[in-house]
């Protein structure tokens, strides 16, 4: 009886409803990890201490279906498509101005409470006022040169969700 | 006896379209493909000799039109090149890293009768010689085709800015 039922398991007979049942798995699935909640693994040490470099997270996408990104999110900005995409924070909205100054990082004049900042940073870069429709978005690791930190303004349009955690 | 007829003509139908893809590809194959050899071209790999790398860089040459204009940043590689040159500079280029991998992700074609536009995200990884440094860029460009006797050539190279500093 027990065999049967692992025999039937491991190998199920081709039966129409097997078929159907198993074309509505790879059909949910591929729409679940294409769209909804598609798989990255993590490369690069921008974002540390929070993601580390060779982490596996998923790219929930639901987040900004009927919202705008906010200030604090961590957001997965895409490139030309979804295999590749950048893992920043968003720190300034549009129409706000942003500065650093000695490592301060100011936004409208006024410094930001940043307690996800870990590492010391000596970054200055002067005022910018952010584009209407675009958000300001930098890693948490500034403990590196600000030439070598890839961030910046980035239209909310290639905002494509948040790290599932 | 019927049902295996069915699947017989399934598998004969499948395997003919195949071979169809196959013989006759698409423009839009032609152009994936034309990114598929830029990047085994320009990839190298630990201990490459001296023929794999002349057949490399000369073979290079191939891909690009008499004229290609690259607009990478203020200082490096802006302008237009003629294959000859961009041969030359990508054997400069190639003898810098001992070992170099080019890749291409979300390669979209948009053609239009003899003129394509692809915006595409690239990714270089270079292990710089004698050195335990490693060079690491990703990129979002705007790469123009043209069909040129029957063979697509790039004419152009253009980086998006994706986060506006």
């Amino acid at each position: 009886m027990e065999d049967s039922h692992l025999k039937n398991f491991f190998l199920p007979k081709m039966t129409p409803k097997y078929l159907i049942r198993l074309a509505v798995v790879a059909v949910l699935a591929y729409v679940i990890f294409g769209f909804v909640c598609i798989p990255m693994r993590l490369n690069g040490s921008s974002m540390e201490p929070m993601y580390h470099d060779g982490g596996i997270n998923f790219c929930w996408t639901p987040s900004y279906w009927f919202k705008k990104p906010m200030r604090g999110d961590v957001v997965m900005v895409r490139l030309a498509g979804k295999k590749i995409m950048f893992l920043k924070r968003v720190v300034a909205l549009e129409e706000e101005t942003i500065e650093f100054k000695d490592g301060t990082l100011l936004v409208n004049g006024k410094e930001l409470n940043e307690p996800y900042v870990r590492f010391p940073c000596e970054w200055n870069l002067p005022p910018r006022k952010v584009e209407t429709g675009s958000v300001y978005v930098i890693g948490d690791n500034r403990d590196m040169n600000i030439d070598n930190h890839v961030f910046g303004q980035t239209s909310v349009k290639r905002i494509v969700g948040t790290p599932l955690w | 006896m019927k049902l295996k007829l069915i699947i017989f003509l399934i598998l004969c139908v499948a395997l003919s379209a195949v071979a169809v893809l196959y013989l006759f590809p698409s423009d839009r194959t032609k152009i994936k493909k034309q990114f598929g050899s830029l990047s085994s071209l320009v990839s190298k790999e630990k201990g490459e000799s001296a023929f794999t790398m002349a057949y490399k860089v000369n073979a290079i040459a191939n891909l690009f039109a008499d004229s290609c204009s690259f607009e990478f940043s203020q200082h490096y590689m802006t302008g237009d090149y003629t294959p000859e040159q961009i041969t030359s500079n990508a054997a400069k280029g190639r003898g810098q890293f001992s070992k170099i991998s080019l890749d291409f992700y979300d390669v979209v074609p948009d053609i239009q009768n003899d003129a394509a536009v692809v915006e595409t995200t690239v990714r270089f990884h270079g292990e710089i010689k004698d050195s335990v440094k490693v060079a690491e860029e990703t990129r979002e460009i705007q790469c123009k085709l043209k069909k040129i006797e029957g063979k697509w050539k790039f004419t152009s190279f253009k980086v998006v800015e994706v986060l506006k500093k």
